[in-house]
This record gives structure tokens, sequence and C-alpha cells, in this order.
């Protein structure tokens, strides 16, 4: 696969750099520059990972690069991506693994800000019965998530609507993963390796209040969460 | 130029044949000129709601095979004097016998000479349902007010949204003031809050569904019925018209009050 130019994407480990195939180093790392300067302080805090794509890279080059990320204000340079190994393949999938009907909305949208290294997805609409969202991020959904309808997420869910489905947040065992919604009434709900379900006895009904469920010493624990408290939410994750 | 208008539901039993019985009634009552469309293959009755069963010659399986032309096959119900056709389903075949193609080009061709098609969509989520929603410009789902209905439900208007269904709007069928009001049915409020989709109306249960549908009379016929009333004001805003919802009245009289005492619900 020949790439025209350096890209820049951002998955779960942060940023990831896919370096352009066909100019010289030197030639590359000029256009790295101005790209860099020209987003500063948009990728604050960010992790990076660089992909050489068909380019071979000498250690001294490994170096300079490395250097040159650094220099940038707020960013790390983590690792690069082995081309053997095929790594930037397999986050990339890990990235757009996210919805089993094809005909979902791509409303992808990676978040790097500071507080989450985690890519956010919006879903703007209602989830219903048999619908499904996969993915490896945080996600939010500007809607109702009907009853039969599953959220399988590796960081925290917030609905902004009715969420009476079914969520799993922090699926890949993130103990700090929390579930908020304007009105909490899944049909289960798990937090890492814990669940929780809807009680049997109607008669002890749901809050009318927003609420946030996280884990408390291995526990599912609910408690309210006032709407501003949850727009905040919203924001930061 | 016409209307494709498929009525569906996901779960079985819930009165979609009926509802395109009634509602296609209704609509030649007021002048349209209609067509049923039972995509029901295999598990076809519309015609028998219709009492039509006994003059189906060709079927929708023949029109899309070719075998015959589609004015052959429409079967005029007399009753309506040129207003009201059906185009039945093949009994003795299955849903794979017609493609969504097909379908497309088949209420394509009936748009051109009629103002509604009404195409009753067999259960379920498969091809039967692809095939009856393929030509479709808008869709009614039908559901009663139990939770299972309302789940299957909420499924065919994901399903109808993900296909770029441009109007989906709901008909509650079967529903009992008195079980509503005592608090053992779901209500109205309930299902629209799930379900978030336009109401085009409510048709409350009703024995003489039964009986038309044994004898092969709509009830939109009847005008001494209430579920009758209910499909002719349906059929009236799907038309385009405003017609408020009517008041859903608890069954009275010396009677039901004498079932209540004993505890039998009415």
């Amino acid at each position: 696969m020949i790439k025209k130019e350096t890209v820049f994407k951002g998955t779960r480990d942060g940023l990831l750099i896919v370096l352009d195939d066909d100019c010289e180093f030197k030639e590359m790392m000029g256009n790295l520059k101005t790209k860099l300067q020209a987003a500063q302080g948009f990728f604050q805090g960010a992790q990076v990972t660089i992909d050489p794509g068909a380019r071979k890279l000498t250690n001294r080059q490994k170096k300079s690069l490395s250097r040159l990320i650094n220099s940038q204000a707020g960013l790390t340079l983590n690792d690069f991506v082995d081309d053997e190994s095929n790594l930037g393949v397999d986050d990339e999938k890990g990235l757009l693994d996210e919805m089993d009907d094809p005909d979902q909305p791509k409303g992808l949208r990676p978040d790097l800000s500071r507080k989450s290294k985690l890519p956010v997805i919006f879903i703007e609409r209602n989830l219903r019965c048999g619908q499904q969202v996969n993915f490896a991020g945080h996600v939010v959904v500007t809607g109702d998530v009907n009853p039969g309808a599953e959220i399988i997420a590796d960081g925290n869910i917030v609905v902004a609507g009715a969420l009476r489905g079914l969520v799993h947040a922090g699926a890949n065992g993130d103990q700090r993963a929390f579930v908020a919604a304007y009105r909490l009434e899944p049909s289960q709900l798990r937090i890492a390796g814990a669940f929780t379900r809807a009680p049997d006895d109607e008669s002890t009904g749901f809050s009318e209040q927003p609420e946030i469920a996280r884990l408390q010493d291995g526990k599912v624990v609910v408690e309210r969460n006032d709407t501003n408290q949850m727009l905040s939410l919203v924001q930061r994750s | 130029m016409g209307e494709v208008i498929v009525v569906t539901s996901g779960k079985g039993g819930v009165g979609k044949t009926t509802s395109v019985a009634n509602l296609g009634t209704a609509l030649a009552l007021n002048d349209y000129r209609v067509v049923l469309l039972d995509s029901d293959i295999g598990l076809r009755n519309l015609d028998v709601v219709m009492g039509l069963e006994n003059r189906i010659v060709f079927d929708l399986v023949d029109v899309a095979s070719k075998v015959c032309r589609l004015k052959q096959a429409l079967i005029r119900d007399k009753r309506f004097n040129q207003h009201l056709f059906l185009l039945a389903a093949a009994q003795t075949r299955d849903k794979t016998a017609v493609t969504p193609e097909q379908m497309r080009d088949l209420t394509e061709e009936l748009k051109a000479d009629y103002d509604y098609i009404l195409v009753d969509s067999p259960a379920g989520i498969e091809q039967g349902f692809h095939n009856a929603i393929a030509g479709a410009d808008r869709s009614i789902v039908v559901t009663t007010p139990e939770v299972s209905a309302v789940r299957d439900a909420d499924r065919i208007i994901g399903l109808l949204e993900a296909s770029e269904m441009a109007e989906v709007q709901l008909l509650i069928n079967r529903i009992r003031p008195g079980m509503v009001k005592r608090g053992d049915m779901m209500d109205i409020d309930d299902i629209i809050d799930i379900l978030a989709v336009d109401l085009i109306g409510v048709v409350p249960e009703d024995d003489r569904i039964l009986v038309a549908t044994n004898r092969g009379e709509p009830t939109a016929l009847d005008n001494m019925s209430q579920s009758g009333q209910a499909f002719r004001n349906i059929a009236r805003r799907i038309a385009g018209e405003q017609i408020p919802l009517m008041p859903l009245e608890a069954e009275t009289g010396l009677m039901a009050r004498v079932r209540q005492l004993f505890g039998i619900g009415s």
C-alpha cells in the first residue's frame, strides 16, 4: 500500500502518525514538522506511535523523528510500529471494529483530550431492539437505548435519553469505567467483570433522576447524578 | 402517481392483514383507487379476509415471473365499483419466489394507475419482509399493547430506518380501554415513549372483527362498529386529513358491571 502523504490518526493508544512513503526522509521530516506545528496544541498530551509505512527507518532516522516529536509541546513518542508484526493494521481494526449493522452511521470522532486516551463515538439517534454497538472507546448516545439494544464499550457509556437495553462499560476490564444516563433503566448493566440486572419486582421501580453507575469494591453502585454534571460528563468522556 | 404503503409488524397475529383489508376498504369508500397486495407468499390470507379467495386465477408470483400480465392478476372487488383490487400471494411457493427488484418494478407499475397500493407484509424480518418493503414509499407499523409486540415493532422500526424508509407511522391495534384504565394494559403513551414514532391511529379491540373476518366483510363497512370507525379515521389520515384521535371509552352498561363484579375482565 503506497500512501501519498503523512497521515495523523487517533487510536485507542493515542496518536498514530503514518509516514509518507514516497519522498526523501529529509523532505518528509520537513512536512511532518509543518503539520505538527499547524496542529499545535490540538494533540496536547497525546502518546504518539509512528508507523513508518513502507519505509525502513535507520536508528539515526528514528532518533531524529523522536527528537522532532518530543520537541512539540505536549507530545511524547511512545513507540514505532514494527512493519513485520503489522501492528498498524491491528490498531486500525480495533479502532473501527464498531458495529455489526452496516447501516449504522460511521460517526467516529477520536478524542485526544488530556483526560482520556480512548476515542469517542457519538450515536445521534435512538438505538432500537436488535441493534448493537461494539466500540473500543467511549460511547455517547444522544437518544434512547431501547430494550433489546446492546452497547459494549471499552470505555464509558453516556446516554442522554432513556437507557433500557443492555450495556457493558469497561468491557476490556477497566474498573474505572462508568455508565451514566438521563434515565438509567437498563435490563442488564455490566462494568468490567461485574454485572447487575433490573429488579424482578416491578414495584421497586427506577428513579426519575439522571443516574450514574460505577464500580465500588467490585460491586456496581448507582447514584444520583444531576443534569449539569451529566453534561460535563459528556464533554469529558 | 400513487403511493405504496407497506403494513408490517415483525410479530405475527397483531393485525397486519386485518388493517390492510380495512384501510383499503375505507380508502376505496372515499373514492380512491386502491390495490391490496398480499406479499405473504405461502401463507396468504388477505384474500380470505376480503372474501375473494375463490376468484384467484393468477397471483403475485405469476406476475413477477411474467406468466401473466399485471392487469390479469388483479382481482376486482365488486363491492367497490372499480375502486378496490387485490393481488393475491401464491400459496404453493415460498418467499424466495419473488425478489425485492421484482417487487419494486411491480409496485412502480401499479403506482401509475392507482392512488394507494397497500402491501401486506409477512411476519418476520427475513426475505419476505425485505420483499414487502422494497417498493414502499412509506410504512405503517402495527403493534398491540403487549411487551412482545412492542419489542418486535421496535426492531422493525430500526430496520425500516436503516433501509431509509421515508415515513414510519404507528398503528396500535386491539387496545382495551377498560384494561388500560385499570392499569392492566400498556397505554398509548407507554408505547409511544418507547417507539418514538408518529401515531397514525388506535383501533380498539372489537369482537366484530372476528365475525367480519370469517365472513370476508371488513368492519370498515360496518357503521356500527368502533373498530370500523377507527379504521375509517386512519384511512382519512393516510390521505392527509387531520382527524383527531377518537375518544376510547371503557365498556359500560349492565353486563360490563356484572362482569366486573365477578372479576371477569372486559
